[in-house]
């Protein structure tokens, strides 16, 4: 799958979680830099993201999240 | 009605009214060690009244096809709460609760239209106050994954009404409420119990035949990676799944005896140290750390008589010497200060805080600021000058490596602790004789760094490092 369509899918994703629809993400987005986005969303967004591409991260490769583009790179390398 | 303050006598009525007496509902002491440092509102209370707000302007009674609810920010006491209302699709409306612009809770709510004379009513027993225990399970997250359980749902109508007017039961009906209700007593006293932290509600009405009053619970899912337990519940419309978290637990610092094996027993002996705020956390661990070194304590509490009387307690059963005294730095009483006079302190250990909680990012809440400058610079400022009239030279007022980081939702913070810096500094340079040791410290393991997620605190045996620098400071003025 490529990255754009991930990424409208985790962008999908945080917008219902963090209740925001016209929020934009890019893949240099942290999650530092979006208003909502706590240590309660981000488990969320996770397991949503696991549930939405059915891969499961270990909690090493979770810590590398650092940026969406991070996550986006890990899915790729599951889903694969 | 779409405007209101939760207070704690609110939280004590939802308990007896719903069997849900979780201690980060109810209890204001034991609420401070907890994740949020002071209680806060049940998930479903708030839910029950976004839904009693929903049904006072809705005239015909519905059946709930599902609901789904997101309890995505912690809803604290006596602050103002809205209800935001959208039904613009029909039959399917979404309800948000507000705190300032946070949406603390949001409802989907899914339904279709009955006549009066379908709404099912709660045959089942009627509560009363003692109807409940009010212990919730203590479960180990080794036992998470295996839980599972049944209780027969109980209701009172008139506390229904008094806590949430009678729209909601002519709307929704005693039975489908009742359900709703018995949802926090599964996760608060039950699964997992003590150690929880409600999440979410997905949940649906099922046609399958069961009895009235019957309440079956099991664990569906337990993720260790986020200490998140999923449980199903079937009742007698309803199947639902809930998400909980296994809540940190209070954080314990170590034994006086463990601590004193560190510690030689005479190093701290010149010290009369009198410690405010000396009931929890690095206060604890400085109290034992000087007791076992020799020193007389004195520590203060504000709210955690217990927990300051068991540190007396544990230092006092080894040899070491300490008592405590009651001391509100909001509220300072005359003849607490008189006992702490009369203690002739040498060195005086400044801990007191406020819960440390995060803000909003960008967002600076004057009213933020004002609470932290009142303990970390206006408290410590009467403090230096009441105690610096009497002689006393020598202080330790720790600051916070926030400082460095300066976080986007901390800025009242890191301005309140950048300013006590400065007053020490201005302190120290206008009046040469006294000392003062203003320590930046990393995050370290204490009830204010408790989180959900996983987090690399550092060992408060940092502590003993810096209380010697002190100490030997001290030595060579």
């Amino acid at each position: 799958m490529d990255s754009k369509t991930i990424l409208g899918k985790i962008q999908s994703i945080v917008q219902d979680i963090l209740d925001n629809e016209s929020l934009n993400i890019n893949e240099q987005t942290e999650a530092t830099d979006v208003e909502g986005w706590d240590s309660l969303a981000h488990i969320n967004i996770v397991s949503q993201i696991e549930s939405e591409f059915v891969v499961r991260f270990s909690l090493d490769e979770l810590a590398r999240f650092s940026t969406v583009g991070k996550i986006i790179e890990a899915v790729q390398l599951k889903a694969s | 009605m779409n405007s209101r303050r939760f207070t704690l006598a609110d939280q004590i009525k939802f308990a007896n009214f719903s069997g849900d007496f979780n201690p980060i509902h109810v209890d204001l002491v034991a609420s401070r060690r907890l994740i949020y440092g002071q209680p806060v509102v049940h998930g479903v209370n708030a839910m029950l009244w976004a839904l009693a707000c929903f049904a006072s302007g809705h005239q015909r009674p519905i059946t709930v096809q599902s609901l789904t609810c997101s309890f995505t920010k912690p809803l604290l006491l006596k602050e103002d709460v809205t209800v935001d209302i959208d039904a613009s699709v029909i039959y399917k409306t979404i309800i948000r609760l507000r705190q300032g612009v946070q949406v603390v809770t949001k409802i989907n709510l899914a339904y279709t239209l009955c006549e009066a004379g379908q709404l099912e009513e709660f045959q089942g027993a009627v509560t009363n106050d003692s109807s409940f225990g009010t212990q919730p399970d203590l479960v180990t997250e080794a036992a998470l994954p295996g839980i599972t359980g049944e209780f027969f749902m109980a209701f009172n109508t008139e506390k229904a009404i008094d806590l949430y007017g009678p729209q909601l039961l002519a709307v929704f009906g005693s039975q489908s409420v009742a359900e709703m209700t018995a949802l926090t007593k599964v996760v608060g006293m039950h699964a997992p119990g003590l150690n929880s932290l409600f999440t979410d509600i997905k949940l649906k009405r099922t046609t399958a035949v069961r009895k009235a009053c019957q309440l079956l619970y099991k664990t569906q899912e337990y993720d260790q990676r986020f200490h998140q337990l999923v449980v199903a519940c079937n009742s007698k419309n309803f199947d639902a799944e809930l998400k909980a978290f296994y809540r940190p637990p209070a954080i314990s610092q170590a034994a006086y005896s463990v601590l004193k094996q560190a510690v030689s027993e005479a190093e701290f002996a010149s010290q009369r140290a009198l410690i405010i705020g000396g009931s929890r956390g690095l206060g604890e661990v400085t109290a034992k750390y000087l007791a076992a070194g020799g020193a007389q304590v004195l520590l203060t509490y504000s709210r955690g008589a217990g927990d300051a009387n068991a540190i007396v307690q544990d230092i006092s059963s080894h040899g070491g010497i300490a008592q405590t005294v009651l001391f509100d730095l909001t509220s300072p009483n005359q003849e607490v200060i008189a006992v702490m006079d009369s203690f002739e302190p040498t060195d005086i250990y400044y801990f007191a805080t406020p819960f440390i909680f995060s803000g909003q990012k960008g967002i600076f809440a004057e009213s933020r600021l004002k609470q932290f400058m009142d303990f970390y610079l206006l408290g410590f400022h009467r403090i230096i000058d009441h105690f610096s009239k009497r002689g006393v030279n020598r202080y330790f007022c720790p600051s916070s490596i926030a400082l460095d980081e300066n976080p986007a939702a901390m800025g009242e913070y890191c301005v309140a602790k950048a300013a006590m810096e400065a007053y020490c500094e201005w302190v120290v340079k206008n009046r040469p004789n006294i000392k003062i040791a203003h320590p930046r410290l990393p995050r370290l393991a204490t009830d204010q760094t408790a989180s959900i997620a996983t987090t690399d605190n550092a060992d408060t045996a940092l502590m003993l490092k810096l209380l010697r620098e002190f100490s030997s400071a001290k030595r060579n003025l």
